[in-house]
């Protein structure tokens, strides 16, 4: 059995771009504006690196620039395009393996059709006010980045967070600005989380240059089954994708729910479910394992349903049987996969799915293994499992088989549980939002309830 | 071995229960603790609170900018529920350490060893605090879209 044993071994050229990555990294912990030779060196290799591509040209007048202190916004994204190339060719290579290894065939490619409308002008000019806040922030560094030069972007975020056209940068914005704010400025610049601070600055830069408006969709109809939701949230924001089989036009493809709603740090137990009450088919439907039945949603070409909340229930289905069937190692049954933006590719977004089962738990420090001896062995990214789920390791200790997410994280691979079978009982993440949903009398007490309260009576007299 | 896209979660078991109904805001931001007390007699007001990281100062005033009447020489009712709060809410460490709180860390492990260390009034209006609080409850009335969010890969 080449799974998982076989999955462990990272190769040594991507063992190289990690360390190219950190090295481009370190330029942002000291900042762009304080470059030493060894970092201007990094720069150089880079521009080795990306000889003979499509970036050759912009990135070596991009260095070019930025080594003899001419600092213009458009220079800083184009190193964001290069960070972000190089984490979207590990991603393809990490996806490759993994697909080979569980006998999945490699994905095609996609071609995402934009639409021909231009986003409006108020749009263009708020993200060159980003483009323009995160290029003096490269500059600075985060080693000597203080909450001086983050405070007056708060204006501008609030107006991203109005425009719908800009929700993922809203998103985005929102959690790296809270981030910095509580941790700046730094006392120790070897305790900074670089990696994660560099990836977040780049996905914002990214998120300037992207196309606002989404691709061109199909409307699709069909039987939805859904199989798991993966629950993300900071303290402004919370949003799942839910993954399912979609049958429609005698096929069955891999889908995407994705639902989100704004909310505040007080809201941080079950009530986060409340926020989602026009999702209420689909958590029934799931917490029930009940077909949904859809109609004319549309479908973006990646595989992510943009849907409305409309729907009706259908037959039972099995949802651990079902996971099985398709998303065991060398299934026989094919599938249309959902794929990930190229623009979009990172290790982080890699969420192949899988099912498990024959798997001894092995515990392990502070986390747990699934083993299967001399075939190798898979920790649970217990680091993905929100603290709102109604997954924990103690429930997964006890399972027998698993539906989740194969991730990538750390250089590691590792499983994240959607859903867990301990004998014939399921539990899984977002099962309990129908109920809690259905409890219309608690909102009132809720936080949400509340808040809302006060909202109506202090906001418009403000 | 390269790094995590994620950073330790070592203050998940710090926050407790928040109690929303009487401080429906507390947040710690620009070398403060602050925060919103609903007043208990009349709906329409709330008193804004703030304690000052460093000085440990103090102040609470209604939203309408007038002085708080419990406010002597000492943090009023209002200004304990919001540290008690931001205790819950932060967790005591945290709390401690954003108001660079003076003296010997190990003696301080509750509430009224942070009241005890106290400054002295300083009188600022409450408008600052107060349009923060209304900024937060303006979450609760925007707009999301069932559009991908691949970026909140990132926040769990």
């Amino acid at each position: 059995m080449a799974f998982p044993g076989a999955l462990h071994q990272i190769s040594e050229s991507n063992q190289e771009i990690f360390e190219l990555i950190a090295s481009l990294d370190e330029c942002f912990i000291t900042g762009f504006a304080n470059l030493d030779e060894q970092h201007l060196q990094t720069l150089q290799a880079l521009e080795r690196v990306f000889t003979g591509t499509p970036l050759q040209s912009s990135l070596s007048e991009s260095t070019q620039a930025i080594s003899t202190n001419e600092f213009v916004d458009k220079h800083f994204a184009v190193i964001a395009t290069v960070r972000a190339a190089i984490q979207g060719a590990l991603f393809d290579t990490l996806q490759a393996q993994v697909r080979s290894l569980l006998g999945r065939a490699a994905i095609a490619e996609v071609e995402l059709k934009d639409e021909a409308e231009e986003p409006p002008n108020n749009v263009k000019v708020l993200l060159a006010s980003v483009r323009h806040w995160l290029m003096e922030i490269a500059l600075v560094g985060y080693a000597r980045l203080d909450i001086a030069t983050l405070v007056p972007f708060l204006g501008t975020l609030e107006q991203i967070q109005a425009e719908p056209l800009l929700v993922r940068q809203a998103a985005l914005l929102t959690g790296y600005f809270n981030e910095l704010m509580r941790n700046l400025p730094v006392a120790d610049s070897a305790a900074i989380p670089k990696y994660r601070w560099v990836d977040l600055w780049t996905q914002a830069m990214l998120g300037t240059v992207r196309p606002a408006i989404l691709p061109q969709s199909l409307s699709i109809s069909g039987n939805l089954e859904i199989l798991g939701l993966d629950l993300r949230q900071h303290a402004n924001l919370v949003s799942f994708t839910a993954y399912g089989l979609l049958n429609a036009n005698n096929q069955t493809q891999l889908v995407r729910v994705n639902q989100s709603a704004y909310k505040v740090d007080a809201i941080n137990n079950e009530q986060i479910w409340l926020l989602f009450a026009n999702a209420d088919i689909l958590f029934d439907a799931f917490a029930q394992n009940r077909v949904l039945q859809i109609k004319d949603v549309p479908l973006l070409p990646n595989g992510d349903l943009l849907w409305q909340g409309q729907g009706e229930l259908g037959e039972n289905y099995n949802l651990i049987k079902r996971a099985a069937e398709f998303f065991a190692e060398n299934t026989g049954h094919s599938l249309i996969y959902s794929t990930v933006a190229a623009s979009d590719r990172h290790p982080i977004q890699i969420a192949e799915p899988i099912y498990l089962s024959n798997y001894q738990v092995v515990k392990n420090d502070e986390n747990i293994v699934l083993s299967w001896g001399d075939a190798g062995e898979l920790s649970i990214a217990k680091e993905r499992i929100s603290s709102l789920s109604e997954l924990n390791l103690d429930i997964i200790a006890k399972s027998q088989q698993i539906f989740g997410l194969l991730r990538f994280d750390a250089g590691k691979w590792s499983v994240q549980p959607l859903a867990v079978a301990v004998k014939n009982k399921i539990t899984s993440t977002g099962q309990t939002a129908a109920s809690v949903i259905a409890k219309k009398d608690s909102i009132k007490n809720s936080v949400v309830g509340i808040l809302q309260e006060r909202s109506s009576r202090l906001l418009r007299k403000g | 071995m390269p790094d995590s896209s994620f950073v330790g979660s070592s203050q998940k078991n710090a926050t407790t229960k928040r109690d929303v109904k009487q401080v429906p805001f507390v947040e710690l931001y620009n070398h403060r603790v602050q925060g919103v007390v609903s007043s208990g007699s009349d709906i329409e007001r709330v008193y804004v609170s703030f304690f000052e990281a460093g000085t440990l100062d103090f102040y609470c005033s209604t939203n309408n900018n007038r002085p708080c009447g419990g406010l002597g020489g000492y943090p009023c009712k209002h200004l304990q529920a919001v540290m008690k709060e931001a205790i819950a809410a932060y967790g005591i460490d945290q709390v401690i350490n954003y108001l660079k709180v003076p003296g010997d860390l190990s003696q301080i492990t509750s509430l009224n060893d942070i009241i005890n260390r106290r400054g002295t009034v300083k009188k600022e209006p409450a408008s600052e605090v107060f349009s923060r609080f209304l900024n937060y409850l303006r979450y609760l009335e925007l707009q999301t879209a069932n559009s991908p969010l691949p970026e909140m890969s990132w926040f769990v």
